[in-house]
């Protein structure tokens, strides 16, 4: 048995699954770094589950409950309707709709975090009124309700997109034959179209709860410890970074099974009808006061999510500009494109390397390890960054171990834009891979098989067919790496080497210090760059399907 | 004749599936031969071709092309390097180059100028000689699926694969192109392996069919062999109705409804079936009959026959036919 | 129903199409290229020092620079907080290219200096400027501006027979009043800190317990938060650091400078143990490559100029006694501190987490 495995590896290994599978596992090796703490026990575990453990998972419960519950009200209606009927501003809200993704929670909570003080006199006359409980219960659920509002507002998009494409490609035979057995357009979308999109609605909803619990500015700043906060909680406050990686572990154990769940229901549904027999669904012309309600319905998410931030920062950035963009600030900036653009390209074509070799060898044991080294994604990015800290500073041990000079060590890793390059890949290799997974698998189907029966060899194959071929989707996961990595903060925090400011480090600092108008600057420039990345992809959309 | 490409024992399993999908498959497959593979969806006929175009490793036997071994225990020689060329089900034509640069694509470490006659030379033979600018999706059906086995022709391989290279078009359509195509690959002399799931092509293009089921050969021989002798009722039923006939040995063998004639007085092999139903189909008479000697056909099912339309049948409740 | 794409966002991400050339090579190579030369440049070593710190005042940059024209010595910064600068330092081993460590607290000093992290370093020039009880008796690390804790009021709700001590915050009086950010927070910790060494853990927990019941809303926001709810009426008390009354009072803001003039301090614990203080302050990286560099950025920190900056600039106190403090600070007047050894700050800081959890301050 072992004998087999063993013969079985070694005809897998050759340059290209050796290349990728070297690549996969020096990935995961931060991963692996904080996996191997989950086995141990903590001193303060015991501590934790008497304690507050309890409130960390229940805050994390509620609010993703009420984020995903919020979301879906903001995502669904409004797919359907830009699907389904024609009224003002529809072909508008099409696109415009996927703007706030453009926005990171953080960013939000700096804009949204004026209401709570707003909400004050309002609190004090409840006090003055009702008594003492009436208005802690009525600070809770403002709170709360805020919270979960804001966020739902930037994450809605997640679900809103895998909707959208998803009642785009159900066949208007099915729809229109519902139609002709008496249903109303009400009861079509209740009873068929919904159903039927069950899958691509979850998929959605689970990166919107994944987006929940990796997220560590805006619940700080509204007071809702969730288990992201309870990891540093535990680590630094308790000094216990056994029971803290068990919490992350948690976490992982979660989202794991957040994307397996996902991955079963998408294989069902690739056994459903091809697309290609479908005819998009034909939009029915809506007057007077549906046309307006549908007009709102759809207005109201965006206006939450994008443009009354977009707006706020707006304002805040005509007020402060000159005070915060000065030449330093120049330099950070370009700082920051620079890092993004750089490391969004090796990410890109590491993706493309790796996801053309799992094709081009669909052996388990390939697929496996790319697979795990993709799920620097669903942990929260300081854990990754210890991780990466972690085995950065082994590899630099024995380095200078090996290259020690009489000036001392030579060519370190840790504290380098490598470093803070190479954490970006551990987290987002799945944001690139992803797409470019599903790019080979249905735009480039049997085409780099045709072109190797022609006697062209896969990597010239790679050139002339894939490659080619899959422009758009490169450009788009270029982009949408280029924005994650723009907006990154915690990992970015821990990693940076000395002097080195992104937006988003910046914007945190003048937020630390309480200049919350200033650093609407840096999050306007974040704001701006991922709308600009992600008109940029929609276009693409547009001329793929005319 | 000389074998083009010879199968030894090639087995093959998918991870989760319950059978093989390929179970030590053994044939050849003689220089100039047009082959037919077919059977069953799901039988293992795309993984038979597609494991001899390199584009699945076996996981035992051995295939060589001619004298060069192409798998074994320790060689594997992939797609590109094999000089096998394959016909994708829908073309796989690329859709981002025109049928010119799709015709040449496979035209390696030649001069333009030599590309440039060969692909006009190709697309004469395809009838796209006015169309060499067009793309893939500014082409009929019927043309891109004449282009592909064009592009598949063009660097000139010694065996030709195709995988239902007709199935996505309309019957009148389909005869038309068959006609063609096999014209071309005759006029290349190359070796060809056709997979089909119509026995209609398979009956007449192929030299020689074998059908597969459960990844398994369960007869090999020509046309005429599966037509008039299929091994079992599920070859049997490849190529349309058949009724099993019990022999004497206790051994089974088929007959087609229209291998049948009324059975002369003096006929001994005669069989006595008694006419259940009668039908007239306009040039023949369909007859659904029982034979009154149930050991002939031990399932409970009737026999379908035909007998001309001009049989005089009376009322007779039996008649004696001849089972060709 | 066909949802082909994991990654959402990959919704975008479907067929081929044809567009122009992706990018162009030129650029591609330049980018790179920087890359590259962004790495080297930290391998080139001028006469230059790597800080890593707590600190994110604009003022603090001032500062260096200031420090860097005197001395010549470039200093870079590292900016994260202080548990993270510290993994960083446990991850980076030997090979780290920090020099010094900069805390806003001394509990963090003294848990870098636990895990061998710092170095004792003679400097006669930092023992005469820092007072032995704001610095470790090791000479691993040295306060550099003092931080008093306080109780910031409403003068018009809250009764001056009302305000002693933190021991009395305990007291039911003050039930649905009381305001203060997150048990996370290391000044809170810190508090929690001195009560436990002063009273021991069980009180602290009933202590902790009872003021949690006494706060009008659960902790959240930073200590400008606090202020801003009592200026606003949602609290009546608060605990707060004393400069960030000072950076209200003095901000761009007109609203915020409102707020500031409004509330009143109060300086707990002037009858007994003194008002808890803590220091920001600084220790010499264990790995560092530039110790004499990074002992003259130190003493020029202690230095009379640079002390002077901190009660103008962040309202901070100095450590020297020598400089004079700001205006704004003699307003609020002068104060006895406790005398608790900083260091048991840190000692007690594990502790201190531990009870805020047991108390359900969150």
């Amino acid at each position: 048995m072992l004998a087999k495995l063993k013969r079985n590896f070694k005809q897998e290994l050759d340059p290209w699954s050796g290349s990728t599978l070297f690549l996969a596992l020096i990935i995961l090796a931060p991963l692996l770094t904080v996996a191997i703490g989950l086995g141990d026990t903590g001193p303060k575990w015991e501590h934790l589950k008497s304690t507050v453990l309890f409130g960390y998972v229940s805050n994390t419960i509620i609010l993703s409950l009420s984020v995903v519950i919020l979301a879906t009200l903001f995502a669904v209606p409004s797919a359907w309707l830009v699907t389904a009927y024609e009224f003002p501003g529809r072909g508008l809200f099409s696109w415009a709709l996927a703007l706030p993704l453009a926005i990171p929670t953080y960013v939000a909570a700096f804009v949204y975090y004026q209401f709570p003080e707003a909400a004050i006199p309002l609190l004090v006359y409840i006090r003055s009124a009702w008594g003492i409980d009436a208005f802690q219960t009525a600070e809770t659920l403002l709170r709360y309700g805020l919270l979960a509002t804001f966020m739902a507002a930037v994450l809605y998009p997640y679900i809103y997109l895998s909707a959208r494409a998803s009642f785009s490609q159900q066949r208007r035979q099915v729809i229109e034959a519902a139609q002709t057995l008496g249903r109303s357009p009400r009861s079509v979308f209740l009873s068929i179209a919904l159903p039927l999109s069950r899958p691509a609605l979850a998929a959605g909803i689970g990166l919107v709860v994944m987006e929940v619990i990796n997220d560590y500015g805006a619940v700080h700043f509204f007071g809702v410890p969730t288990l992201t906060e309870g990891i540093f909680r535990t680590w630094f406050g308790l000094a216990d970074r056994s029971s803290a990686l068990r919490l992350a572990g948690f976490i992982m154990v979660v989202v794991f099974a957040i994307l397996l769940l996902e991955k079963t229901t998408r294989g069902r549904a690739r056994f459903a009808e091809p697309s290609n027999s479908a005819l998009p669904i034909r939009r029915r012309r809506l007057k007077g006061l549906p046309a307006l309600a549908s007009s709102m319905t759809c207005l109201i998410p965006l206006t939450l999510g994008f443009l009354f931030p977009a707006a706020q920062l707006l304002i805040w950035t005509s007020q402060t500009f000159s005070r915060v963009f000065r030449a330093d600030f120049i330099h950070h900036l370009l700082n920051s494109l620079l890092l993004a653009f750089a490391t969004a390209l090796v990410l890109t074509a590491l993706s493309l390397l790796i996801a053309y070799t799992v094709k081009l060898r669909p052996g388990k044991w390939l697929r496996g390890i790319v697979g795990i080294s993709a799920l620097g994604y669903s942990i929260p990015g300081a854990v990754v960054a210890v991780g990466v800290m972690v085995s950065l500073g082994n590899v630099d041990r024995l380095n200078a171990s090996w290259l020690k000079t009489e000036d001392g060590p030579k060519l370190l890793l840790s504290g380098t834009l490598t470093a803070i390059g190479f954490a970006y890949i551990v987290r987002f290799l799945a944001v690139s891979l992803q797409p470019l997974q599903s790019g080979l698998r249905r735009v480039c189907g049997s085409l780099d098989e045709a072109s190797r029966t022609l006697g062209v060899g896969p990597a010239k194959t790679l050139c002339k067919i894939n490659i080619p071929l899959l422009k758009g989707t490169l450009i788009a996961a270029f982009t949408l790496v280029f924005v994650d990595i723009l907006k990154e903060l915690p990992l970015t925090m821990i990693l940076r080497p000395a002097n080195f400011e992104t937006m988003a480090t910046t914007a945190f600092s003048l937020a630390k210090e309480g200049r919350i108008r200033e650093c609407a600057v840096p999050s306007f420039i974040i704001l701006i760059t991922g709308a600009i990345g992600l008109g940029l992809i929609n276009r693409f959309l547009k001329i793929e399907s005319p | 004749m000389t074998a083009a490409l010879a199968f030894s024992k090639l087995s093959k399993s998918y991870p989760k599936a319950k059978t093989p999908a390929l179970h030590e498959i053994s044939f050849t497959l003689q220089q100039g031969e047009i082959l037919a593979l077919i059977g069953e969806s799901g039988s293992g006929k795309s993984t038979l071709l597609r494991t001899a175009a390199g584009l699945e490793k076996p996981d035992s036997g051995e295939l060589s092309l001619g004298s060069q071994t192409l798998v074994s225990q320790s060689v594997f020689v992939p797609p590109e390097k094999r000089s096998i060329g394959l016909v994708f089900q829908d073309g796989a034509l690329f859709p981002h180059l025109n049928a010119f640069d799709n015709l040449i694509y496979g035209l390696q470490g030649k001069t333009t100028k030599e590309k440039r006659d060969a692909a006009r030379q190709l697309l004469e033979l395809v009838g796209l000689a006015d169309k060499s600018k067009r793309f893939p999706h500014e082409l009929s059906g019927g043309e891109r699926q004449r282009l592909a086995v064009g592009r598949t022709l063009a660097p000139r391989p010694k065996v030709i694969l195709l995988d239902e290279p007709f199935g996505s078009l309309d019957p009148a359509l389909r005869r038309k192109l068959r006609q063609e195509v096999i014209d071309l690959l005759h006029r290349f002399q190359t070796s060809v392996i056709l997979v089909t799931h119509d026995p209609e092509d398979a009956l007449s293009v192929a030299d020689r069919i074998i059908a597969l089921r459960s990844g398994c050969i369960e007869q090999t021989g020509t046309p005429a062999d599966f037509y008039n002798r299929p091994a079992n009722a599920y070859c049997a039923e490849l190529f349309g109705p058949a009724n099993e006939l019990r022999l004497e040995s206790g051994d089974a063998r088929w007959f087609r409804p229209e291998r049948v004639k009324l059975a002369d007085e003096s006929d001994n092999a005669a069989i006595s079936v008694e006419i259940a139903r009668v039908r007239n189909k306009g040039r023949h008479l369909e007859l659904q009959v029982r034979p009154a000697n149930s050991k002939l056909s031990p399932t409970s099912r009737l026999w379908t026959i035909e007998l001309p339309t001009k049989t005089l049948l009376d009322d007779r409740k039996t008649i004696r036919i001849h089972v060709d | 129903m066909s949802c082909e794409h994991s990654h959402i966002k990959s919704v975008y991400l479907t067929k081929a199409n044809d567009l122009a050339n992706i990018t162009k090579m030129k650029l591609f190579s330049k980018i790179v290229l920087a890359a590259i030369l962004a790495n080297l440049a930290t391998l080139v070593s001028g006469d230059e020092i790597t800080l890593y710190s707590h600190r994110h005042y604009d003022s603090d940059r001032d500062l260096y620079a200031a420090f860097t024209k005197k001395s010549g010595i470039k200093v870079n910064v590292v900016k994260a907080s202080a548990d993270e600068l510290i993994e960083r330092l446990k991850a980076e081993g030997e090979n780290s290219k920090a020099d010094i460590l900069m805390t806003v607290d001394a509990g963090r000093l003294q848990r870098a200096k636990a895990a061998g992290l710092l170095q004792s370093i003679e400097s006669k020039v930092l023992k005469d400027r820092i007072p032995a009880s704001y610095r470790d008796p090791e000479n691993q690390w040295f306060g550099l501006s003092v931080r008093a804790r306080v109780i910031v009021y409403a003068a018009d709700r809250v009764k001056p027979s009302e305000l002693s001590t933190y021991e009395n915050l305990a007291s039911p009086s003050w039930r649905g009043r009381l305001l203060a950010r997150s048990s996370s927070n290391i000044y809170n910790q810190s508090i929690m800190a001195s009560i436990i060494a002063q009273h021991g853990v069980n009180d602290a927990r009933d202590w902790a317990a009872a003021v949690r019941g006494n706060m009008a809303r659960p902790p959240q926001g930073n200590d400008r938060d606090q202020i801003r709810a009592v200026a606003a009426g949602l609290g009546d008390a608060a605990l707060v650091n004393t400069y960030y009354v000072g950076l209200l009072i003095n901000s761009s803001n007109a609203k915020d400078r409102e707020i500031g003039n409004s509330v009143s301090l109060f300086f707990p614990n002037q009858k007994d143990r003194g008002t808890p203080v803590n220091v920001s302050g600084a220790g010499i990286a264990k790995a560092s490559k530039n110790p004499e560099g990074a002992i003259k950025f130190l003493e020029f920190l202690a230095s009379k100029e640079a002390q002077s900056t901190f009660p103008q600039a962040t309202y901070e106190y100095p450590v020297s006694t020598d400089v004079p403090w700001s205006n704004l600070q003699k307003t609020w007047g002068e104060f006895k501190p406790d005398t608790l050894n900083l260091g048991m700050l840190g000692e007690l800081n594990e502790a201190a987490a531990t009870v805020f959890n047991e108390s359900g301050w969150e």
